[in-house]
């Protein structure tokens, strides 16, 4: 690449980098870094912002990354990407924690008979540029990767003869992927165009939690339900976050997917769908009446008709299965059966878009096999492994893991000494997505950027220019990515790309059936009748990775409000059956796998169903592949018992019931005859009184709110331990209430901030004290500690620091600078995000103005997936959340009280 | 009964307990020291961990110290109630009890202003709750419950320290006179030249009438005060208007019963029988009963306010007292302070010393889990749902409760030895 | 000169007293010293109702304008609304005005005794003449 476009592609994104004012230590990028400071410079105490992706699973969201003083604090979405406009779950939301953690590989690591020793990254890669000198196969092995990297390690393959196996991923979607190619040719996820919709029926896809992007998912289902008319079911065999937030939810017996479809198949037939299905596949396909299939699926057969009325009264539906419904032996089947649906009804091309699909090259358990087969042969040569997670994901007894010692050299690169990372030889510390330059490409034709938003903390590289090293290319990571830009982009997509951090070149692509396909269908397998334990994944773990993040267990589960440690999800019934309580230790025995938990009674989870999350287990049960090489985790229980004892299981919510207390009432009572008159004048608020609006027809509990006040407001992680004394630190929590019938609502309670505040006058010291502009103030540096506001708040949302929270080592780099300082013996709680309003009335009042609408967002809804969190200047009559507080659905918690708060909900339902 | 020699004897008998101090009061002593220790050490742990030592949490803010701050100043106001109130209302019997009973009044204020320092979270910023202008010349709120109590509180200890000292003085002069060495020379100083002279006497009846006076609203008004840090918050169980009496009468039952359990022993022990007369316990017995008819009626009656207000919260909050979670405690406190004191309805009962005592024992614990069920089952079963939790005491809570006993006792048991025990100038006066 | 009556009993202390005042002796001449107070002694003397009243009056009406001022004028200097209630909140403030009543009034009390009854006497305290447990009646200068 020449010298001159390399700058000028340089110059062109770093014109708002923080990066490098005080030179990097990085050979060539030394000269570079002194051509382009920042444009102002470091300023103290002022936050600059830069782009980037995240990392924390596949979806690969737009990040803005806020810095202060060198170091990114804050995360939130980029406005306008195309996957998540602005917005973050929780996990991206405490990815930050990722780039800090203290167990971070500083230097490149050899193992020797005493352990792990560092050495020089010159010896290192000496070292692996011999061994590829060698005979052998080289394979190459990675977790999810997109982008320019994803050309660079084929290069890199290409150079050295090596294996790219594709990526492994836990939760692969192997068996939609699969018979999206054995139906469409097409080895892929698709989009979905919920917009166009007006009928979701989901099976086992669990959207919300981990289904490929759960915050594209949050924000397409509100803009969906803004169109009277369109409806969603949800059909699960365990309760998953998704399924309580559906229209409808519907439980079947694990393992009776396949009859469920196979029946909407016969139904879409009968009818005469769209798309006629051709007659190889009619020929095979097994004909079920609604009887059968209800005895089958465990539903009713008036649930099942209704089923099929409204799928087949829709015009234009959506199916989408995933997630239980295909990490199941019969996984492919059911993919088969949805994807005939699909065509059947029309949905591909319309609602269901390969153009949309997720660009990623991920293989599937069948893949390992190729890798344990060139171990187990003694033909592997160098094995890389990087960001795999695959000791992680799969059990110890897993053979693609017993055979990794047979490779000739295995070389890890990643962040932490990971369980995959201990099983190498060379271990070399790569740098973290912010530290990093790189691209995204989260779905065909969305580009989204990485720009390194600090110096790289240590002696850590970018994995692509470790790559190019061992090429022995006179390249840098950077200049290969440029490279590859310019050769993607004109000069004016490349503009854009710099200025908004992301583009997006739309792909088109159509799809035709393939009768072959046919001979895949397979007869019916029938409903196993035992018990039946399903791993599944999580809205706080993913598939697990994420729960290596302290804050993932620190917030607790929505729907259990458990937040550390591990447990079986039990449903009434049977928990009832068995006269077993909460946190009683039961042993679960499955063939060749015993383990004991506590359990937690879920409601809505079908009684033949036993749920464990990925990531919580101390040992895995092994893991077999289905035939698309998707996972199995669906087990059948040879014998469930009670063990001794009880688990130390935090439990987060004191009641699941909200005990008739009106908390989200139903209907919303507007009684003018309990107005509330006080016989004291109210006080004189000039120009603002800050108000909030949380809508819970909107609020799905995904806590992504939660994750961001954490890190916004640097709330103290506490622990386990804490937790079990009930002392978590949460400023703002999700407070889940499920009614007699097991149907859960959500409400997010943070301080209510009320005008006539309860906690103000019991301080005796004014260290709460209600400001001008309707806010409940805390004055932490005066708070003597005598826990008085906290017994006085009806909400319970005061936090007293029973202990000092000193973050350990890097990680109190997280710590927000714009925050006072809290130590032990004070309370602490919510503010609206003060710092946020403050710098916002800094700005308004150079400008010699009021503060607009909009222009103050706190950190809990400005991430919010789906919208339901308005702020803003209830004096303005004009502001979005002056106009919702006067909806009909408006009410207050506790207005009984008369604490006048200025929070107001919106109860869920259209009215 | 007006002899030289009566008034002589009284002298003899009364500074008695004054003597040289045995082997088992040495032993007393220590262990009680000990247990201040313990104390001391719990409470220096808990100031450099964290309050986070204690079994208090959310949604339970306050716990163990509070109740026992409670309790302690309960106790203090039945020494006030014998002297001043019984003063005015010219109760002979009083003279018996009055002395002890103020040690007691004062030494348990000691005790009770120990605890809402104790159970700061940052103690060591104690003094922003006094009334002072910091730099930024922000004063205290006067609006806080918790003020009202600073300034109740000191009051009370200041007026009961006055009265206890006025009172002792013409007893200081006799202890001057009948002592040598250096106690002599420090009861010189301590009786502050008194004489006995008409213009002494003259002055003092008057400082002692209105002294007395003074005090007399103290014992309705800072246990009212004290109820005010519950009744006027929000919290279901604590906001209600019949606090103030419910806790006045509390606080006297629970301090009569204090009084009987160190009297009985005292009495035996300093051979005072002669003094302290079966009538007397007779007549104390009588205010026992009463104020525990009283918090029986209130027991019953918090019920019917509950289900009256209609309001769920305050409803399942009274539920949660009689059969939640802390359902023994809740047994224990109607057993002992609204059940088994009505059996003093029976007079030969009244007059058992040593059924006296088991009762009176009784009636300490059956308060302090009163207060333990106020503070605590309120603050567990609130109006959140979402935030009902419950609470255990520490080992920290208890080292420091078992402590505050042991400095109560420890600093009572100096008194004995330090001062005269009752009053002899007002044993001394004829009555009628 | 002056003469010393010491008595044993209460009853012969007064008519030994009544005696001498009815002979003509100057009250002001006789100095008394007594366990306790007998009953009418005060008015046997011909003694003016105690001041300390005016002492306990004083001080209680200081307390109460003290602490009623003194909260009212700290929550104006400082305006800071809490809980929605007026900056002046008279039921609190009344309350402080009445605990410091009593504060006040017993700490003048106190001090107006000690006014009063010089004390504490410095003579007195270092070498105090001792009268035992009996009435002592002293006459300074000429009895009639």
């Amino acid at each position: 690449m020449e010298r001159r476009s390399f700058l000028q592609i340089l110059g062109m994104f770093s014109s708002a980098t923080v990066l490098s004012s005080c030179g990097s230590e990085k050979d060539q990028k030394k000269l570079i870094s002194y051509l382009v400071p920042p444009e102002d410079g470091v300023i103290p105490g002022e936050a600059t912002w830069s782009f980037s992706s995240c990392q924390e699973c596949a979806g690969e969201c737009g990040l803005l990354v806020r810095t202060r003083e060198g170091y990114p604090v804050k995360l939130e979405g980029l406005p306008g990407h195309p996957v998540n406009d602005g917005r973050l779950c929780m996990r991206g939301q405490a990815a930050l924690s990722r780039l800090y953690q203290n167990e971070r590989i500083q230097t490149p690591l050899k193992k020797t008979a005493s352990g792990f020793e560092p050495v020089p990254w010159d010896e290192a890669l000496n070292q692996i540029r011999q061994a590829l000198q060698q005979e052998g196969q080289h394979l190459y092995l990675s977790g999810h990767t997109s982008g320019s990297l994803r050309s660079l390690i084929d290069r890199f393959c290409q150079r050295f003869k090596a294996d790219y196996l594709p990526q492994f991923e836990l939760l692969n979607q192997a068996s939609v992927r699969e018979a999206n190619a054995l139906l469409f040719r097409q080895r892929a996820l698709p989009g979905v165009h919920l917009k166009e919709a007006d009928l979701l029926l989901t099976l086992g896809a669990d959207v919300l939690d981990s289904h490929t992007n759960p915050v594209d998912w949050g924000r397409q289902l509100v803009e969906a339900h803004e169109e009277p008319g369109f409806h969603w079911t949800h059909i699960e065999s365990q309760a998953s976050l998704t399924g309580v937030n559906a229209d409808q939810r519907l439980t079947l017996k694990p393992g009776s997917e396949s009859h469920l479809l196979t029946f909407l198949l016969n139904l879409v037939v009968e009818k005469g769908g769209k798309r006629p299905l051709p007659d190889d596949f009619l020929k095979v396909l097994p004909d079920l009446s609604v009887e059968e299939a209800a005895t089958a699926t465990g539903l009713s057969s008036g649930d099942l008709t209704r089923l099929g009325q409204r799928f087949l009264a829709a015009k234009r539906p959506a199916l989408v299965v995933g997630g239980t419904a295909t990490t199941r032996e019969e996984g492919l089947q059911t993919a088969l059966l949805a994807g005939l649906i699909q065509w059947c009804c029309g949905m591909i091309g319309t609602t269901i878009d390969f153009g949309l699909s997720m660009a990623t090259r991920w293989g599937d358990q069948r893949d390992l096999t190729r890798l344990q087969t060139d171990l187990e042969t003694g033909k592997a040569g160098v094995v890389f492994l990087s960001r795999t997670g695959l000791a992680s994901g799969l059990p110890s007894t897993h053979p693609a893991l017993t055979a990794l010692p047979k490779a000739k050299l295995r070389v890890g690169l990643g962040l932490t000494l990971d369980a995959t990372l201990e099983q190498c030889d060379l271990i070399l510390p790569i740098h973290h997505g912010l530290e990093n330059w790189g691209d995204t490409e989260p779905r065909q034709g969305s580009y989204g950027l990485l720009k390194p938003a600090l110096e790289p903390q240590f002696a850590s590289r970018a994995e692509g220019d470790i790559l190019l090293d061992l090429m022995q290319s006179p390249k840098s990571w950077q200049e290969f990515l440029f490279e590859q830009w310019e050769a993607r982009f004109s000069q004016a997509e490349l503009k854009r790309f710099s200025e908004q951090g992301y583009i997006e070149k739309p792909v088109k692509q159509g799809a035709y059936l393939e009768r072959k396909a046919a001979k895949a269908l397979q007869p019916l397998a029938p409903v196993p009748e035992e018990l039946q334990m399903l791993l599944v994944p999580s809205v706080r773990g993913g598939d697990g990775r994420s729960y290596e993040m302290p804050l993932q267990q620190e917030i607790p589960d929505p729907l259990t409000t458990i937040s550390w440690g591990q447990w079986l999800s039990v449903s009434p019934e049977l928990a009832a059956e068995k006269g077993w309580q909460d946190r009683d230790m039961v042993l679960v025995k499955l063939d060749g796998w015993e383990t004991t938990l506590p359990i937690k009674t879920q409601p809505g989870l079908p009684k033949e169903t036993l749920c464990v999350q990925l990531g919580l287990l101390d040992s895995l049960p092994p893991i077999t592949a289905n035939a698309a090489g998707e996972p199995v985790l669906a087990y059948a229980v040879q014998s469930l018992t009670r063990a001794k004892g009880e688990g130390p299981l935090p439990i987060l919510s004191g009641s699941p019931s909200q005990d008739g207390r009106g908390i989200i009432p139903d209907p919303v009572h507007h009684d003018d005859h309990h107005k509330h008159y006080s016989i004291y004048e109210e006080h004189d608020r000039p120009n603002y009184n800050w108000g909030m609006v949380i809508d819970l027809e909107k609020c799905v509990g995904c806590s992504a709110c939660v994750a961001a006040c954490y890190v916004e407001n640097t709330v103290p992680i506490v622990g386990p331990e804490d937790h079990r004394d009930g002392r978590e630190m949460s400023w703002l929590r999700i407070e889940p209430y499920y009614d007699d019938h097991g149907k859960v609502e959500f409400l997010p309670m943070m301080c209510q901030q009320c005008l006539k505040a309860p906690c103000e006058p019991v301080c005796p010291v004014y260290a709460a004290y209600n400001s001008k502009e309707g806010l409940n103030i805390q004055v932490y540096s005066r708070c003597v500690g005598t826990r008085y506001c906290a017994n006085n708040c009806p909400y319970k949302v005061r936090r007293f620091n029973w202990f000092d929270h000193v973050p350990e080592g890097n990680l109190q780099r997280m710590k927000n600078p714009d925050l006072a300082e809290r130590t032990k013996g004070m309370m602490e709680k919510c503010t609206f995000c003060i710092q946020r309003i403050r710098q916002a009335k800094d700005t308004a009042k150079d400008e010699e103005r009021l503060v607009q609408d909009g222009e103050v967002i706190p950190a809990c809804a400005q991430t919010c997936p789906s919208g339901a969190i308005t702020f803003g200047n209830l004096l303005d009559k004009e502001s979005k959340v002056y106009k919702l507080t006067k909806s009909k659905r408006a009410y207050k918690v506790h207005d009984l009280l008369g604490t006048d708060s200025s929070v107001t909900y919106l109860k869920p339902g259209k009215h | 009964m007006n002899s030289l020699d009566y008034r002589n004897q009284i002298e003899t008998d009364v500074l008695a307990a004054m003597g040289r101090p045995g082997l088992k009061y040495l032993a007393a002593m220590g262990f009680c020291a000990l247990l201040v220790l313990g104390l001391l050490a719990c409470w220096g742990y808990q100031i450099f961990t964290g309050l986070g030592v204690a079994g208090i949490t959310h949604p339970v803010g306050w716990g163990v110290y509070i109740t026992n701050f409670v309790f302690w100043v309960g106790i203090a106001h039945s020494g006030t109630l014998i002297s001043a109130v019984l003063y005015l209302f010219r109760q002979p019997f009083r003279s018996s009890f009055n002395r002890a009973a103020e040690a007691m009044t004062v030494v348990s204020l000691l005790v009770a202003g120990l605890f809402p320092l104790i159970h700061l979270g940052r103690v060591w910023n104690f003094y922003y709750l006094f009334p002072y202008p910091n730099q930024r010349l922000l004063w205290v709120n006067f609006k806080s419950p918790l003020i009202w109590d600073v300034f109740a509180v000191s009051t009370y200890l200041t007026v009961s320290c006055i009265f206890f000292y006025v009172g002792l003085l013409p007893d200081l002069a006799i202890v001057r006179r009948r002592a040598t060495g250096f106690t002599q020379k420090v009861f010189n100083i301590l009786s502050l030249g008194w004489q006995g002279t008409l213009r002494q006497w003259k002055h003092y009846n008057k400082l002692y009438l209105f002294l007395a006076a003074f005090a007399t609203p103290l014992v309705a008004s800072v246990h009212s005060i004290v109820s005010w840090d519950f009744a006027v918050s929000i919290v279901p169980g604590w906001h209600t208007t019949i606090f103030a009496p419910y806790f006045v009468a509390g606080a006297i039952f629970s301090g009569i019963g204090m009084v009987l359990t160190l009297m009985i022993p005292l009495r035996k022990a300093l051979k005072l029988e002669q003094y302290i007369t079966l009538d007397h316990f007779d007549s104390i017995c009588k205010i026992l009963l009463f104020t525990s008819l009283i918090i029986g009626f209130t027991y019953a009656f918090e019920f019917a306010l509950a289900f009256y207000s209609g309001h769920k919260s305050e409803i399942s909050q009274y539920l949660y007292r009689a059969t939640g979670h802390y359902w023994p405690f809740y047994a224990i406190m109607v057993f002992c302070n609204g059940i088994f004191p009505l059996v003093l309805f029976k007079k030969s009962l009244r007059r058992n010393l040593k059924f006296l005592f088991v009762l009176s024992i009784f009636v300490n614990i059956g308060m302090w889990f009163e207060r333990f069920v106020i503070i605590v089952a309120s603050l567990a079963k609130e109006y959140q749902p979402y935030s009902w939790g419950t609470y255990t005491p520490s080992w920290v809570e208890m080292g420091i409760t078992a402590g505050s006993f042991g400095l109560f006792f420890l600093v009572y048991l100096a008194f004995i030895k330090a001062l005269p025990v009752l009053s002899m100038t007002e044993l001394k006066e004829p009555h009628q | 000169m002056s003469q010393r009556f010491s008595f044993e009993q209460e009853q012969d202390f007064m008519d030994k007293l009544r005696e001498l005042l009815h002979s003509g002796t100057d009250p002001k001449q006789i100095e008394l010293h007594m366990p306790y107070p007998p009953h009418g002694i005060e008015e046997l003397m011909g003694e003016k109702e105690s001041w300390v009243r005016f002492f306990s009056l004083g001080g209680a009406v200081t307390g109460f304008l003290t602490g009623l001022g003194f909260a009212s004028f700290t929550a104006l200097w400082w305006p800071l609304i809490t809980g929605g209630k007026p900056i002046l909140s008279l039921p609190p403030y009344l309350l402080i005005g009445y605990i410091l009543t009593i504060l006040f009034g017993a700490l003048a009390t106190f001090g107006g005794f000690l006014l009063l009854a010089r004390m504490p006497s410095v003579k007195r305290m270092t070498g105090p003449e001792q009268f035992g447990n009996e009435f002592v009646i002293e006459v300074e200068g000429e009895t009639p």
